[in-house]
């Protein structure tokens, strides 16, 4: 294969290309958000879940995770997510150990606060990494939390 | 299908908090039954909120959101009379959608 395709190959596995394609007018963002579901839902380690979102997340002390240091039942695990970085679009919540680490995604539209809190299941005890999209770039708040018993059964 | 998704949402100092509990099994297709077979991963996948027509909240959920997900968060304005409309749709194709009046 010559280096050309294989940019291309790689560039395609990075999800802010179908951004790219969309502002192009190449994909509605209808299909591009659809194509970036598809591979970061499906991907099967943090890795290839952040490849798929297309950068590597710096560390953001404006966001604010909340989850508990110790679940006794993995199948019910709360957690809050509150983002200060301004133009916050999405807000992810991922758990490491997880078989699929990419739990959900939520879009906040403007004038919708960027806080969002919901429960999850965690399969052992794992990091929970909170990912915030804001104008257009990562940020990511990471917490420990213990799970007795896992909630993957 | 299923069960009415339970909406509670309360306008507040210039803020609507809303909280959804939406009853659905959220199978991840790991679960094995009584006689051992795995049960068929049946989860949401797509939730929307609307209010007073404008979407306010978008979310895509896996196997990994607990069962009967509950979703909390809040947008700016909103007034009580304001009407709510939740649609869920799963990974079979299944939706419901309800909705509520501000208060």
């Amino acid at each position: 294969m010559n280096k050309v395709q294989y940019q291309r190959r790689d560039l395609l596995k990075r999800a802010g290309v179908f951004a790219a394609l969309a502002a192009g007018g190449l994909l509605t963002a209808r299909e591009a958000r659809a194509a970036e579901d598809a591979l970061v839902f499906g991907a099967a380690s943090m890795r290839e879940a952040l490849d798929a979102l297309g950068s590597v997340p710096t560390s953001g002390a404006q966001i604010v995770l909340t989850v508990p240091e110790l679940a006794e039942n993995g199948a019910v695990v709360p957690v809050t997510v509150e983002s200060l970085l301004p133009g916050t679009h999405d807000i992810f919540i991922v758990v490491e150990a997880n078989p699929n680490p990419m739990v959900v995604r939520f879009t906040i539209p403007q004038g919708t606060d960027a806080w969002v809190s919901t429960r999850i299941k965690m399969a052992e005890s794992s990091s929970v990494y909170a990912i915030v999209r804001a104008e257009g770039r990562l940020y990511s708040a990471c917490r420990d939390t213990r799970v007795t018993v896992g909630g993957c059964g | 299908m299923g069960t009415p998704i339970r909406i509670r949402a309360r306008a507040t100092q210039g803020h609507t908090e809303v909280t959804l509990l939406m009853p659905h099994p959220m199978e991840t297709g790991m679960r094995k039954d009584d006689s051992g077979r795995f049960v068929p991963a049946h989860f949401i996948t797509e939730v929307q909120v609307a209010a007073a027509g404008r979407v306010v909240l978008q979310a895509r959920l896996s196997q990994a959101v607990s069962q009967d997900p509950l979703l909390s968060f809040r947008y700016r304005g909103g007034l009580p009379g304001d009407r709510l409309e939740v649609r869920w749709s799963d990974s079979r194709g299944d939706q419901r959608s309800d909705e509520t009046s501000v208060s």
